[in-house]
């Protein structure tokens, strides 16, 4: 369930850039400013420097000072450089504007060039997707389900897990020793599938899903291993797909799509829902191909003897999947990653807000985990290294920027900024804007794909709510990097209020009534 | 573990070396490579050749090379108030090529810096059409044809010369077509043609007109399963890119109008609605039937060609866009409205690319075979009637392209002023000469633009005395005819003297001498001056001790001679006797009835220090001795109250 700091980085940006955009129209609209100060011509008096200069000029200026004036006296050329910063820190105040603003316009633009990755030519959509050939080598499958406090979508998901349409799986669902509630649905449903379902305790204290995960993996009798999530909803079709994917791809790991439904619910849930279409749709086949994965939390299906070569999940991190998916990719492992719309997990957004940002927190800070521990580094290229790098690092980037731009603001505020530079500030909406029309595409796909209807306030939603999202997401950022820093490691799971199976009748109401804590 | 890392290295296959792949890559070009290369190898042979002489150097050509002068050594978007005539990136691109060439230290005059890159623009154009040419089926032979017409024809050859921000635009608005045919349909090459594209509109705002068939080929071109995001991000980045533009009026607070100041919304009213209207094609005297004419007279055989190609393609399914769009191009011309005279620009690489594919349909219709002997009849007449018609025609346009000098006249006025105009008086040139005379030492604001004298009040402001606040005017054929009124170079032009003219017809530059004293004043002071020079002239003429050949001697006696010649040769005279050869002529001044400044006197090495020696107003501004004897000459224009005292 990794979507999150990748997710977060392309979103951040965006938020600088408007808050930059902000910053420019508001003191634009108010007037006398350094950038936005006016080059009026005057018809008497003309000893106005010009203040509209795009570049420096050149330091030896021949003219304009070689002969006498006539008439009236007009200042040298030596007055038009008045736009320029002279003193020192107001050079570096420049500077400081030109490379946050570079920086920015290269983040957001190589966050919009992966998100539309899938899509970058006809054939490489079409590669994205399962093939629909049967696999000739038939594969058996064990799939984990941790569950806690997840007593109300739990039969449905075990329901459902029971009913896929494969002759040689097993599932294992793993139940905490402390949660009873949860435990009698998980029985009652092994009892309705005896030959499927098996019911594993999980001991462990304190609990976390990398803990249930390996507990589960001691007793996993398939040849792969595939884990899903209490609340997921799994198509019937997926595990012969998936076993014809490793078949023609030869990969060790393949990841299939998860997919946020309730679009309508809140403002965010929509935003949320777009980020795991673009994520599982089209980004992950990136780094699938790039060979550097931070793999997603369920719908992942793994060789069962590598997973146990490797040691399983790392018990201590808070982003299991991501670090599971780095740990492989380092070693040499291949992933594949297939997304159809008809055979996705589905799947809610978390309840409510906070729940989100404890989620987006834990998320950024499992990736400053997985950066910390340096798994990474055992990448065979540099172009992986440097990918993974700055992939793990988001969070810390995003905190960085986040300083950097309160400066860069304060610098336009107070120094005289050229126009050049003033405009260069701007380059950073210009990938902003663009993902913000290509997220409108993606919300009409999403929409056409999955049987829905994009109504004009959905879009009035996508739009309006992308400031606010941001500042969302960048508040998980920063609360991620400050609790690391303090060494705080401890799990904040998120809760889900099953609206995703009945995704036509949903509305607010339902969401508070539901929620399952 | 170890099965992972086997893997691992079967996956990094070693890169081929790089000498190979380029080979390969050159391999299976062959073909193409063979064609092509003659072929721009030729375009920009016949570009380059004569580049600094035909055609004529104009005003609109000065003013980007200026305004590129600016961006480079001021660092401004012009050396006047950027008043959003036309968007900057164009000669910040002509900028951008004199800045890392050194251009203007190198060329001849500024202009020729500016034109080097437009034959560079040419190359990059005539390299995309055969691209374009290609992606739009046509086979090697018609891409092959449609660049060596554009390379050959002189209407071509002549407006991809000169320096218009339309052939700035055109390399740009051709990638955008090329990138938006991309085989692969890559999301990529669609974002790039709408950059490309947005660059090109940029660069010369008329190019908009090219928008539908962009949008055309684009929407033909995409796949239904990734169009959409592919013209999201098109369509987006091509707005940002246009919006960039107001960014810069916004960012400099010159978006409306307002008091005291220029603005984006003037400019553009000004594009769309204030310029005054060229007249309808088909009246016989408006400036745009003028314009056709140029074209016309330039070359017959693209024009009739392309129409007739543009008809037979809007039966081909893959050239029917450029055709629709070629033929809406030329419908656009002909609403009355204002024509801009490289208009045509755009039009000539879609004219080849069509003249070039439908030759490559008749070809293919042919081999095929079927109901050929409708096609091989027309085709084989309009051919050799094509040939017959644009052979010669062609290459008696081009001999004079690359031969004759068309710049001679301004390129000696240049030259002359700059020997003749004393440097701290005030010129109202065309903007062809601004930068050669800032270059040669003068104030940027004593060099003035025609354009500028009336319509920018901070040049106004510079002088408060109007017209008499300029010294001198060098006027072209622009400068005589501008549509507009312009009352301060109109009555600076009244109350001078034309002193020097250089060529003839609609060639001719002329340098005349504003006096501030006013037209009457100056026709009395001219008829004073004449009878006072006939008077001491003849006076002198008798002189016994001054020799004089029948030529100087007819001159003197004809009042011809200047008056500072007549005080110092009286003077010289005084002390021993002195042989006058000659009063050599300038050329440039003979046909205005200005007297003769100069002087050529046998065996008078003496008197090389007496003029040497003499007061400012008599110092000759050239004394030297030849080995036909001692030439002294004296500056034009005799100063008021030299004759006053040998009368």
């Amino acid at each position: 369930m990794s979507p999150g700091p990748s997710t977060v980085r392309r979103k951040w940006p965006r938020a600088v850039a408007v808050v930059l955009g902000c910053v420019f129209v508001s003191f634009m609209a108010v007037g006398p400013s350094a950038a936005a100060q006016p080059a009026p011509v005057h018809l008497v008096q003309a000893d106005t420097a010009p203040t509209d200069q795009l570049f420096p000029p050149a330091p030896a200026d021949p003219f304009g000072v070689t002969a006498p004036e006539r008439a009236v006296n007009v200042p040298g050329q030596a007055d038009a450089t008045s736009s320029w910063p002279d003193s020192a820190l107001g050079i570096a105040g420049a500077v400081l504007l030109v490379l946050v603003s570079l920086a920015l316009t290269v983040v957001a633009g190589t966050t919009l060039w992966w998100m539309l990755h899938a899509w970058r030519t006809p054939a490489s959509l079409l590669a994205t997707g399962f093939s629909r050939r049967s696999s000739t080598w038939p594969r058996s499958f064990s799939l984990i389900v941790p569950a806690r406090h997840e007593q109300q979508v739990l039969a449905d998901t075990l329901d459902t897990l029971a009913l896929l349409d494969h002759p040689d799986y097993e599932v294992l669902a793993v139940i905490g020793h402390d949660d009873p509630e949860t435990e009698a649905v998980a029985r009652a449903a092994a009892q309705r599938h005896p030959a499927i379902i098996r019911v594993l305790i999980d001991h462990n204290t304190p609990k976390n899903k990398p803990k249930a995960l390996n507990t589960a993996l001691a007793d996993c009798r398939g040849d792969i291993t595939g884990v899903f999530d209490a609340e997921d909803d799994v198509h019937r079709d997926l595990l012969k797909l998936v076993e014809a994917r490793f078949d023609e791809t030869g990969a060790d790991v393949v990841q299939a799509g998860v997919q946020l439904m309730n679009i309508h619910t809140t403002w965010w849930s929509l935003r949320n829902c777009l980020e795991y279409y673009f994520w599982f749709r089209s980004r992950l086949h990136f780094h699938a191909e790039q060979r550097f994965i931070p793999l997603g939390g369920n719908t992942v299906f793994t060789r069962t003897d590598l997973l146990r070569e490797h040691g399983g999940w790392d018990p201590e991190c808070l982003a299991e999947d991501c670090e599971i998916g780095v740990r492989l990719s380092s070693a040499g492992a291949v992933v594949a990653v297939a997304y159809d719309p008809e055979v996705v997990t589905r799947e809610e957004t978390p309840d409510t807000i906070t729940s989100l940002v404890k989620q987006r927190t834990r998320w950024d800070q499992g990736f400053l985990q997985v950066l910390g521990k340096g798994e990474w580094r055992r990448l065979p290229g540099p172009r992986q290294r440097m990918l993974a790098r700055y992939t793990l690092a988001m969070p810390f980037l995003q905190a960085f920027t986040g300083v950097m731009i309160l400066i860069a603001i304060v610098v336009m505020l107070t120094a005289k900024v050229p126009t050049a530079i003033t405009l260069l500030t701007f380059l950073p909406l210009v990938p902003t804007l663009v993902t913000i029309a290509v997220e409108m595409v993606g919300l009409g796909e999403f929409a056409k794909s999955f049987g829905m209807r994009a109504r004009p306030l959905d879009y009035l939603r996508l739009v309006l709510g992308t400031f606010p999202y941001q500042m969302l997401l960048a508040f998980a950022a920063v609360r991620s990097v400050w609790r690391q820093a303090r060494g705080d490691g401890s799990w904040e799971k998120t809760s889900h209020a099953n609206v995703h199976r009945t995704i036509t009748v949903v509305d607010d109401d339902l969401v508070t009534a539901g929620a399952a804590r | 573990m170890t099965a992972l890392l086997d893997k691992t290295v079967a996956h990094q296959e070693p890169a081929p070396p790089r000498e190979n792949r380029l080979a390969g890559w050159a391999r299976v070009r062959r073909t193409s490579l063979l064609v092509l290369g003659p072929l721009l190898l030729i375009t920009g042979l016949v570009r380059w050749i004569g580049l600094s002489r035909a055609p004529q150097r104009i005003d609109d050509e000065g003013t980007y090379v200026a305004q590129a002068f600016a961006v480079e050594r001021f660092g401004e978007l012009s050396h006047y108030t950027y008043w959003y005539d036309h968007p900057p990136l164009g000669w910040l691109q002509i900028a951008g090529y004199t800045t890392l060439t050194n251009a203007f230290e190198r060329t001849a005059n500024a202009v020729v810096a500016g034109r080097e890159f437009m034959v560079i623009m040419a190359l990059v154009s005539a390299l995309l059409l055969w691209l374009l040419a290609r992606r739009l089926g046509v086979s090697r032979l018609g891409a092959g044809i449609a660049v060596a017409v554009m390379a050959l024809s002189p209407l071509a050859v002549q407006f991809q010369r000169t320096v218009y921000l339309d052939n700035v635009a055109t390399p740009w608005m051709l990638g955008a077509f090329v990138l938006a045919l991309s085989p692969q349909r890559r999301l990529a090459a669609t974002a790039g043609a709408a950059v490309c594209f947005g660059v090109a509109v940029l660069s010369k705002e008329t190019y908009l007109l090219m928008l539908p068939l962009l949008l055309w080929l684009m929407i033909r071109n995409a796949d239904r399963s990734t169009r959409r995001y592919a013209l999201a991000v098109a369509g987006t980045l091509f707005v940002l890119i246009g919006l960039s533009y107001v960014l810069l009026a916004v960012v400099k607070g010159e978006l409306v109008p307002g008091m005291n100041r220029v603005s984006l919304a003037d400019g553009l009213y000004f594009q769309l609605f204030g310029r005054e209207s060229s007249g309808s094609v088909l009246d016989a005297a408006s400036l745009s039937r003028r314009t056709f004419g140029i074209w016309f007279q330039l070359d017959v055989f693209l024009p009739i060609a392309s129409v007739l190609a543009a008809v037979a393609a809007l039966w081909s399914r893959r050239l029917r866009p450029v055709a629709v769009g070629y033929l809406v191009l030329l419908a656009f011309m002909l609403r009355p409205g204002y024509l801009p005279v490289p208009y045509v620009i755009a039009l000539i690489p879609l004219a080849a690319l069509l003249i070039g594919g439908v030759a490559d349909l008749a070809v293919r219709k042919v081999r095929s075979g079927r109901r050929s002997r409708f096609v091989t009849v027309p085709v084989v007449l309009a051919a050799v009637a094509g040939l017959a018609v644009a052979t010669p025609a062609w290459g008696g346009q081009l001999r004079g392209l690359t031969v004759a000098d068309l710049d001679a006249p301004v390129a000696q006025a240049q030259a002359w002023v700059i020997d003749n105009v004393p440097v701290e008086d005030r010129v109202v040139v065309d903007d062809a000469l601004w930068v050669d005379l800032v270059r040669a030492g003068r104030n940027r604001d004593d060099v003035v633009w025609y354009y500028k004298v009336d319509t920018d009040p901070a040049v106004a402001a510079k002088a408060p005395g109007g017209w008499r606040d300029y010294d001198w005017i060098v006027s072209t054929n622009s400068l005589r005819t501008f549509p507009d009124g312009f009352p301060i170079v109109d009555e600076a032009m009244k109350n001078s003297t034309v002193v020097a003219t250089f060529g003839t017809g609609t060639d001719r530059v002329d340098i005349a001498r504003v006096d501030p004293s006013g037209a009457d004043a100056q026709k009395a002071r001219l008829a004073e001056d004449t009878a006072a020079r006939t008077v001491a002239g003849q006076a002198l003429a008798g002189n016994p001790r001054l020799s004089l050949s029948t030529q100087a001697r007819q001159l003197l006696v004809d009042g011809r001679v200047d008056g500072r010649l007549l005080g110092t040769l009286a003077t010289a005279a005084a002390t021993g006797p002195v042989t006058v050869v000659d009063f050599p002529g300038v050329a440039a001044e003979e046909a205005t009835g200005q007297p003769r400044r100069q002087a050529l006197l046998a065996g008078a090495d003496g008197l090389a220090p007496f003029y040497e020696g003499q007061i400012p107003l008599y110092r000759p501004s050239r004394v030297e001795t030849r080995s036909d004897g001692l030439l002294v000459a004296y500056p034009p224009v005799t100063p008021a109250g030299v004759l006053r005292g040998l009368r």
